[in-house]
């Protein structure tokens, strides 16, 4: 073997065993597990069948999608402008720092505690209901603990860092002698972002997109803290068949379905940042 | 100027949104009341001592503290060679190999974690200290690798070859010369892993149990029954960590995320 | 006729300290190609970018057609910029990115389409409509970028180096094309270089800019023959400064003792005598009006012309010959060497 090779091997082997026997194989547990029937211990596809032909999963499913895009647009309406602000509108340096700590913070803070701080504040007497009434839009306590729109304000929390970097990062890689031009050819600031910099920002913006649509959709800690029992999304229903009902295999299933979709929405993720983002 | 005006607004909203609930929680942390409440009344630190003094949280702290440093030590172990292997060579199988280590990062913890507590099951370790670090390993190893692929550019590897050229030998090179220059990279990307691995959940929730926990499974445990002021407490100490990691961060290596610099890979 | 463009006092500071731009003014009349030529950091993209609308100067005016424009912003400025980099709308057609400024002042789609398609065939890229930016070569955007910077008739047309990265022999023929599209459009042509032949073979008036000021303005042959400074008389080709000194009231040079004449008086007593390598005559044989003899240094030989490099007298001397070295000379040879008077210019230190 020529020593290129073996070099290779020497700095590849522990890496590829380290994860084959502990990232791959237990996936592939996962997987056979989905595919062999609870009761008998056969192979069968009756998990998957469970899954997506029983009315129950897809409610769950189709609730689990929608608290997921509605995160992501509203994530999305607010990221864009504190990214632009962050990007091209503050000049101090030592502010623009300041702020980039305080959207990395929350970032690198566990979701429970996040959630928790959420809990506090969406309860009957809690500050949100407190400002509301204050303001005279209600006159009781609004119900949030226990709906969707409670777990869809903490979600929003959760992926508003994440949707923040990815935007600001693509508009940071515009080029800016292109908005220049555009100037230089008469177009006033207003066309200049229409017809320049939003199209140009529009690959890095679905592809950050994408990526938050995906952690939303397998996101555990928040809707479970803030669904009060009352609403089920997906990885809830994982989380029971692993830790109270101890379906492997049914949960198996669910996992991979998880799984597959997740890996769906990264693939096409990376294909838009990369090649439509290298028009 | 209106759109200016109103973008500020809106990112100015969006920075206080991000600052409330953390905001909050300090401050619940603080009140005098047996239970929790916000705005609280009165401000006391009796809370953070009762922490303090609590066994079961003192022990988590050092079960997360230990996880993380180990799992981060060992992710440094084997991000560096797989970050100069991809760097430097092509082979075959070369994406393949960088998708897979680069997959825990993107992949649902969720899976991960319900993943290893069966395999673990079957191989007989299942919910014992190296079960849950290995999970971490899987989790922490992609952010230091993800961090030292931006600093091995193809500039770098003329500074290897330059090195080769002069005589030194690969070990000589890789202490005098790579290691030097990834050391920003790394240090970054350990930081990030190592908090990674500190506040996780989602994968370290099925393979903890009452006697070997994290914290935050602890704080995800503990929620869910009873809430008192003891709880903020716990959170507010992991917000202070975060700031001060997250600061210190910044002024040694610069967080410099909106930077315009192409990667050239 | 009042100038179309008049730059006057132009002064621009960055960051309290460094002055991209001192006191910088020119006249640029109706149809006329200017050159701005200097070295890197001389100031002559920051006064680009000025003239654009991109940058406010600190100090001075601008003043287009008998306008003053300094406060006007840059998308209300009628003239347009050929880029450095091109700067091609990259998710848009060739087509696309020339009818961009035409639809964005107004104009009917089919109007619009029509001017496009006229600017596209005069710079000679009728095939390509459809093309993306990334598809072309560097020639074809760069042809782009100048059909969308005339689809508009600007008076004036700012171009920032267009022809840096080109290879030389597309260099060269993209000077000719320039230049015969400025005379057929009549726009008047400002554009930036560093490239001395570049500035000379295009241009009709020469800006020669160093240290964000003006050093000299004039024709290529004037500045060549005649350069005001130093730094111009060095910038421009090549130049021999030889030092002179006054001797009972007429200058001398002080390598040989050469008198200068009385049109060499230059009422400053630190001046330099300019001679240019190819005015210095070399000969074997002594000549009536040798200015001494010297020694052979090096000899570059490039096909076209040979630089021989002569120690006179401690002095370094630079010879040129037309054709190749002709009078066959080594390393080591000594030759007689002539420094003609009428060709001596004088420049102040």
């Amino acid at each position: 073997m020529s020593s290129r090779a073996a070099l290779i091997l020497k700095l590849a082997a522990v890496p590829m065993l380290f994860f084959t026997a502990f990232f791959l194989a237990p996936l592939g547990v996962v997987m056979t597990s989905s595919l062999m029937d609870a009761s008998s211990g056969a192979l069968s596809g009756v998990n998957y069948a469970k899954v997506l032909l029983d009315q129950y999963h897809w409610d769950v499913i189709l609730t689990t999608f929608r608290i997921a895009l509605f995160a992501t647009m509203f994530c999305l309406l607010v990221a864009y402008p504190l990214a632009w602000y962050l990007v091209r509108i503050v000049r101090s340096d030592l502010w623009r720092r300041v702020c980039i700590i305080l959207v990395i913070v929350p970032l690198f803070t566990s979701n429970i505690v996040r959630s928790f701080g959420w809990m506090i504040m969406l309860g009957r007497n809690g500050v949100v209901n407190d400002f509301l009434k204050s303001i005279g839009l209600v006159d009781r306590p609004v119900r949030f603990l226990g709906t969707e729109m409670g777990i869809l304000i903490g979600l929003i929390y959760i992926l508003l860092p994440f949707a923040v970097l990815s935007i600001g990062t693509a508009l940071s890689r515009i080029d800016r002698s292109l908005e220049r031009a555009s100037k230089d050819l008469g177009a006033t600031p207003a066309q200049t972002f229409f017809h320049i910099t939003l199209p140009l920002s529009l690959p890095g913006l679905a592809s950050g997109a994408i990526m938050v649509f995906a952690l939303a959709a397998s996101a555990y800690v928040t809707p479970a803290l803030l669904s009060g029992g009352r609403v089920t999304v997906l990885p809830m229903l994982i989380y029971q068949q692993y830790s109270t009902v101890f379906n492997f295999n049914y949960g198996g299933a669910l996992s991979i379905v998880l799984l597959v979709l997740t890996l769906a929405l990264v693939g096409v993720a990376n294909y838009i940042g990369r090649v439509k983002g290298e028009r | 100027m209106i759109a200016r005006f109103v973008v500020r607004m809106i990112a100015l909203m969006a920075l206080a949104f991000l600052a409330l609930p953390l905001a909050v929680i300090i401050a619940s942390s603080m009140t005098t009341t047996e239970y929790l409440s916000f705005p609280p009344q009165g401000l006391t630190l009796k809370w953070y001592g009762a922490v303090l003094a609590d066994n079961a949280y003192m022990m988590s702290f050092a079960t997360s503290t230990l996880l993380a440093v180990c799992a981060t030590a060992l992710g440094v172990l084997i991000a560096i060679p797989s970050a100069l292997l991809l760097a430097r060579h092509d082979f075959p199988g070369k994406t393949l190999l960088a998708a897979v280590l680069a997959a825990p990062l993107v992949l649902p913890y969720l899976v991960l974690g319900s993943a290893l507590l069966q395999f673990t099951g079957y191989l007989g370790f299942a919910q014992t200290f190296w079960a849950l670090l290995v999970g971490h390993v899987l989790i922490v190893t992609p952010f230091i690798l993800k961090s030292l692929s931006v600093v091995l550019t193809r500039d770098h590897l003329d500074f290897e070859r330059a090195s080769a050229d002069l005589g030194a030998s690969p070990w000589i090179t890789f202490r005098k010369i790579t290691l030097p220059l990834i050391k920003p990279g790394l240090i970054s990307g350990a930081i990030f892993g190592f908090i990674t691995s500190w506040i996780n959940v989602e994968l370290s929730m099925f393979n903890t149990t009452a006697a070997l926990n994290t914290i935050p499974v602890q704080l995800f445990n503990y929620v869910q029954y009873s809430v008192d002021p003891s709880i903020a407490a716990v959170s507010a100490i992991t917000i202070f960590i975060s700031i001060v990691v997250i600061t210190l961060v910044d002024f040694l290596v610069g967080l410099d995320v909106f930077s315009n610099k192409q990667q050239r890979n | 006729m009042t100038a179309l463009l008049s730059v006057q006092h132009i002064t621009k500071v960055f960051q309290r300290k460094y002055k991209a731009l001192n006191d910088v003014s020119l006249d640029v009349q109706h149809g006329e190609f200017v050159a701005l030529l200097g070295p890197s950091g001389c100031g002559k993209t920051t006064l680009l970018a000025t003239l654009a609308g991109f940058l406010e100067p600190d100090a001075g005016k601008i003043i287009i057609d008998g306008m003053d424009v300094t406060a006007v912003p840059a998308h209300k400025r009628t003239l347009n910029t050929v880029f450095q980099s091109y700067a091609l709308f990259p998710h848009m057609t060739v087509l696309d990115n020339v009818t961009y400024g035409p639809l964005r002042a107004g104009i009917k789609k089919d109007e619009a389409h029509q001017r496009a398609i006229e600017a596209l065939d005069m710079v000679g890229l009728q095939q390509f409509y459809k093309r993306y930016p990334a598809q072309m070569s560097g020639g074809q955007r760069q042809r782009t970028a100048l059909a969308r910077a005339i689809v508009n008739r600007p008076k004036l047309l700012l171009l920032d180096e267009p022809l840096s990265a080109l290879d030389l022999k597309l260099r060269k023929r993209m000077q000719l094309e320039l230049k015969a599209l400025q005379e057929r459009l009549g726009i008047s042509f400002i554009f930036v270089t560093h490239d001395q032949e570049e500035a000379m073979a295009m241009a009709d008036r020469i800006v020669v800019m160093n240290n964000g000021t003006v050093e000299q303005v004039g024709t290529g042959d004037e500045i060549y023959k005649k350069p005001h400074s130093r730094f111009v008389a060095d910038f421009i080709g090549d130049a021999n400064m030889l030092e002179c000194h006054e001797v009972d009231g007429s200058m001398r040079l002080s390598c040989c003792g050469q008198a200068l004449g009385p049109a060499a008086r230059t009422g400053s007593r630190k001046a330099l005598a300019m001679l240019r390598p190819e005015d210095i005559g070399v000969s074997r044989a002594a000549t009536p009006g040798s200015a001494g003899t010297a020694e052979v240094d090096d000899i570059v030989n490039i096909g076209s012309h040979a630089t021989i490099y002569l120690n006179f007298n401690g002095v370094v001397i630079e010879a040129r010959r037309l054709g190749a070295n002709d009078l066959g000379l080594q390393k080591g040879d000594v030759v007689h060497i002539q420094l003609p008077v009428e060709r001596i210019h004088m420049v102040e230190q």
